[in-house]
């Protein structure tokens, strides 16, 4: 009886070897691709910081403009003395020939005197390259941005003498 | 009595045994498959890579989710943008197929700098996949390691997708 079990279980294997011969397999493998595109790092650094320089407001106040190239211009009865004053100017860098975004301060910018609760606004804001998305251009992988804007000056009342500050911000991006 | 007792027996086994032999017989001869086949649809791309200031290990996952698993390179969007690899697989419909991807160590990408490293490759259905239908989508991610300082610029290599009935 065991001598039939063996005979039994040897056929059985035998049929399946067999059997395989009809599993027709093709094109098992395949051959993907994979790349990757690296780039350099893309920053930005503020290398001067937005100045109006000195200026007394007069009896009516009214409005420093700055521009961009760094030309000064008032209106109402500011009246702008001697001394530094300079547009912001930020060096951003990165991969060379890449486009990048510019973004300004949309809403005023609020400036308040260091030792008092008095403000001034600063809005208009303007850069060279101009704002917008895809306006810079990284050639040689930099490029100097200038960013000007106007400066809104209350009376001698709304605006005291003294040092007025306030930060502002400006995204610099690309895809 | 005894001696018609044993023989009996003997008579029942031997029954038994020819009815497993027609059986395995008829099993065997039933079972034609169609052909199993894989073939690549979608290239795998890391997509675009700021390097960082280190070593960093991009992980791309088979449904092309980008993390910086380790070091500081951050991830654009800009072109050319990030995908899965993807492979199409045919064959019988229902059955169960095993897959093989690249062990650690062996794709790497070329370029303007030095190669970079693939590893970790993974895939979606992971280690089997069912033949619904008769076919079957299998998407692969895997784990770059960008060095530093690396070269910008565009790297490629290729990889290899084993598949197999189970």
């Amino acid at each position: 009886m065991l001598m039939f079990n063996r005979l039994a279980v040897s056929f059985i294997f035998l049929f399946y070897t067999a059997t395989g011969v009809i599993f027709s397999q093709q094109n098992l493998v395949a051959t993907g691709n994979v790349a990757a595109e690296v780039i350099s790092v893309f920053s930005a650094t503020e290398t001067s910081q937005l100045n109006f320089g000195k200026f007394s407001p007069g009896p009516l106040g009214g409005e420093i403009i700055l521009t961009p190239q760094g030309t000064i211009s008032v209106t109402g009865s500011v009246f702008v003395g001697t001394g530094v004053h300079n547009p912001a100017s930020f060096y951003v860098s990165g991969e060379t020939d890449m486009a990048y975004s510019i973004l300004l301060p949309v809403n005023p910018v609020v400036l308040t005197h260091i030792s008092n609760s008095k403000t001034m606004l600063i809005d208009s804001w303007n850069s060279v390259p101009a704002p917008g998305i895809g306006t810079g251009m990284l050639q040689n992988g930099f490029q100097v941005v200038y960013v000007g804007a106007t400066l809104r000056v209350g009376t001698l009342g709304d605006n005291p003498v003294g040092i007025y500050t306030g930060a502002y911000e400006i995204t610099f991006g690309f895809n | 009595m005894n001696k018609l007792i044993v023989l009996a027996v003997i008579m029942l086994a031997f029954t038994a045994n020819v009815f497993s032999q027609v059986q395995a017989t008829n099993t065997a001869g039933a079972r034609i498959l169609a052909p199993l086949a894989i073939t690549s649809n979608v290239n795998m791309h890391f997509g675009t890579i700021m390097r960082g200031t280190a070593a960093s290990t991009i992980q791309l996952t088979p449904a092309n989710v980008r993390t910086v698993t380790s070091g500081d390179a951050t991830l654009s969007t800009a072109a050319p943008t990030s995908a899965a690899g993807s492979f199409t697989v045919t064959g019988e419909s229902g059955l169960v197929y095993t897959i093989t991807l690249p062990a650690d160590g062996v794709v790497t990408l070329t370029g303007p700098g030095t190669a970079m490293p693939v590893n970790t490759f993974v895939s979606n259905p992971s280690g089997t996949g069912t033949l619904t239908g008769g076919t079957s989508t299998l998407t692969v991610g895997a784990t770059l390691t960008v060095g530093f300082p690396q070269t910008s610029g565009a790297y490629s290599g290729n990889f290899i997708v084993r598949v197999d009935y189970q």
